[in-house]
């Protein structure tokens, strides 16, 4: 199974499911879709989506699970 | 970037009506295929039925939301929904067609069924199959739809 953080990513920059499927040309369905997992996009889809969040693809799909945010930025300890 | 035109929102706006249009043509004419295979003495009535099922089957693929010439530039989800959904139509029609000619075959031999009756058994079994091949897709991908709140 390909695991994402594409909502992670989109909420971070505030952007809704519409702003980020008219930026990479698919239906806001799609983005629904890959957010819960229910479908694994292509290769260029999937660089597409990293490009607009301008970081690597494997910081957006992996297939191993993510780590929880909250663990990661306990591990990073304050003012990180 | 263009939002593209795709079939995804517009069936996802009214899946329903189009999910029970292929129920409401898939229901009598299932019905019709058993009454035209198993009585052969009631075969017109079996035909009636696939028939009005028939009628209602052809207009999926014209106005439905796998029409032709509606989805040419739908995103990746969308072709990979309507690829599954035109494969789940080929199955059912090419599962129903193999079924249907076994147990016609064996029907015939056994009841010693005149040349007429086994036509009459062949022209049902025929229309069932645009049936399933115009109604199957359309049910498909009418149920996995959902229309997604954006947040």
């Amino acid at each position: 199974m390909l695991h994402n953080r594409i909502a992670l990513f989109r909420a971070e920059r505030g952007m809704s499911r519409r702003e980020l499927a008219e930026a990479v040309g698919v239906n806001p369905q799609t983005i629904g879709y890959l957010e819960r997992g229910d479908y694994a996009p292509s290769l260029e889809l999937g660089m597409k989506i990293a490009l607009v969040f301008e970081v690597p693809v494997e910081l957006v799909f992996s297939f191993q699970r993510f780590e929880p945010v909250s663990r990661t930025m306990m591990r990073a300890g304050p003012g990180e | 970037m263009m939002q593209p035109e795709s079939a995804m929102p517009r069936f996802a706006q009214s899946p329903i009506l189009f999910r029970w249009a292929a129920i409401l043509a898939l229901l009598p004419a299932t019905a019709g295929i058993v009454i035209a295979i198993g009585w052969p003495q009631f075969s017109e009535i079996g035909f009636a039925l696939v028939a009005g099922g028939l009628a209602l089957a052809v207009w999926l693929p014209l106005i439905g939301p796998l029409r032709l010439g509606g989805t040419r530039i739908a995103d990746e989800f969308d072709r990979m929904i309507q690829t599954r959904a035109w494969l789940a139509g080929c199955a059912a029609a090419s599962f129903a067609a193999v079924m249907g000619l076994l147990l016609l075959l064996g029907l015939a031999m056994a009841g010693n069924w005149e040349r007429l009756t086994l036509l009459l058994a062949l022209r049902s079994l025929l229309s069932y199959l645009i049936v399933l091949l115009s109604a199957v897709p359309c049910l498909v991908i009418t149920s996995g739809a959902s229309a997604d709140e954006d947040d």
